[in-house]
């Protein structure tokens, strides 16, 4: 089935009808509106441009594939947010223990107060959060998302989502002062992936 | 640190979410009991509206906080590629699609079929009844046989049956020569087959020695090595001992 009319400026309820009966086409539209978000967003959660390529597209076949399961009871936006999500999960977990913090030693750009703190550091050590501290961060940061729709994205309560929010920023602060010297870690300091709160 | 009692708990509240996420592969794993319990829902949730409200353990006046932000925020943007790569992605996904089933065909076909989901056995090759015959059955009824006609052999040649006679002169003259060998290759070797002419199956008459081992190594002694029968040979076997039996 053909498209009856230009689809740019269809709403995405309507784009994912037409794709729904048939109009493959109209996929292209849901996919330049959405796009550079998912890129990013992997980009973000993964720390790797090509492993961020790899998920924007895996996630938008995916997508296509299961469109006929979409209901529209949550927007298409929370929708392919939520399955690029589970493919940085599943790429995360691949590489997981590639890069082992103390690595993380390059000679950073020092900021004030003595913390180290780089782009490509910061972008290492937020790839190094469990999972989902790192959604919860960069969904709330970069998403700009409610913690109720960051929780509804990472199988967890608006409460959950919050304090997940705040102690991944609470780690990455304590990483960012071990590194600097300022602060040693505790005993209890977390190492890197050992998972999100999950109560 | 805050003196607040409820700033104690929030960090306290922090310190025991970093032990339940760090045990869950360490502690909990080697088997090692809990200090406390995990936290709660309704710990998570005071933590949160404590994090709401308290600009301490929220970091929110934290420089470096407010720099890894602002760093997050402008990030990405700064690294996403330029328009042409999203358009060459965008054009290898359309490309994709388009090798694709429509949405829905493949769960409608799939119920069509009676599964709800693909599986292996849906793949699997099917062969026809007669090319399974002809793969698994005949090669095994042939087998039967021929383990069948090797026992009734061995029982005959134990009760004493009568022996096959050699069927040319030459054979005559092979077993002949071979009775000749036997006797003095096998003689006092065995002391089970003593009173037998030396090398011959035990139960077996005199003249049944043709039948004995011989003394070539490659054949077990006792048994009639069926290997290098031809069919017709097993053929002729068959219908002698049915005639007889």
């Amino acid at each position: 089935m053909q498209s009856e009319g230009p689809a740019e400026s269809a709403d995405d309820d309507e784009i994912v009808g037409r794709v729904q009966q048939g109009d493959r086409q109209a996929f292209a539209v849901l996919v330049a509106r959405y796009q550079r978000m998912v890129f990013a967003l992997a980009l973000r959660m993964t720390g790797d441009r090509n492993e961020a390529e790899d998920v924007t597209q895996t996630s938008f076949m995916n997508a296509f594939r299961r469109l006929a399961d979409f209901r529209g009871e949550a927007s298409f936006k929370t929708w392919i947010y939520g399955i690029a999500l589970n493919e940085c999960r599943m790429v995360h977990r691949r590489a997981r223990g590639d890069l082992p913090l103390d690595q993380i030693s390059e000679p950073p750009a020092y900021a004030g107060g003595g913390h180290p703190l780089d782009r490509v550091v910061l972008r290492k050590l937020v790839a190094r959060l469990p999972d989902k501290q790192r959604a919860a961060l960069t969904l709330r940061v970069c998403e700009d998302l409610s913690f109720r729709e960051i929780g509804a994205l990472i199988g967890a309560s608006e409460a959950s989502a919050k304090v997940n929010y705040f102690h991944a920023l609470k780690r990455l602060r304590g990483w960012l002062a071990a590194a600097a010297g300022v602060k040693q870690p505790s005993p209890g300091e977390p190492g890197p992936d050992r998972g999100g709160i999950d109560p | 640190m805050s003196r607040n009692p409820d700033c104690v708990r929030a960090a306290a509240l922090f310190a025991r979410l970093e032990h339940d996420t760090a045990g869950r592969s360490t502690t909990v794993a080697a088997g090692a009991t809990r200090a406390e319990p995990p936290v709660a829902e309704a710990e998570i949730a005071w933590l949160a509206s404590h994090l709401d409200a308290c600009p301490h353990c929220s970091g929110e006046g934290d420089a470096t906080n407010r720099q890894i932000l602002e760093m997050l925020r402008s990030g990405a943007a700064g690294e996403l590629p330029d328009d042409a790569f999203f358009a060459g992605q965008r054009r290898t996904i359309m490309n994709a699609i388009a090798a694709e089933p429509a949405p829905g065909a493949r769960k409608q076909g799939l119920a069509a079929s009676g599964s709800g989901r693909p599986t292996i056995r849906s793949a699997r090759v099917v062969r026809p009844p007669a090319r399974r015959l002809a793969r698994y059955a005949l090669p095994l009824a042939a087998g039967f046989a021929l383990l069948v006609l090797s026992l009734s052999l061995r029982d005959r040649s134990r009760e004493g049956a009568t022996p096959l006679e050699p069927s040319s002169p030459s054979e005559v003259a092979r077993v002949d020569a071979r009775k000749g060998a036997d006797a003095g290759v096998g003689a006092g070797v065995n002391d089970a087959t003593a009173t037998s002419p030396p090398g011959a199956l035990e139960g077996a008459g005199e003249d049944d020695s043709w039948l004995v081992a011989t003394s070539d190594p490659l054949e077990p002694a006792g048994e009639l090595s069926l290997d290098n029968l031809s069919d017709d040979d097993l053929d002729e076997l068959a219908i002698a001992l049915d005639a007889q039996s």
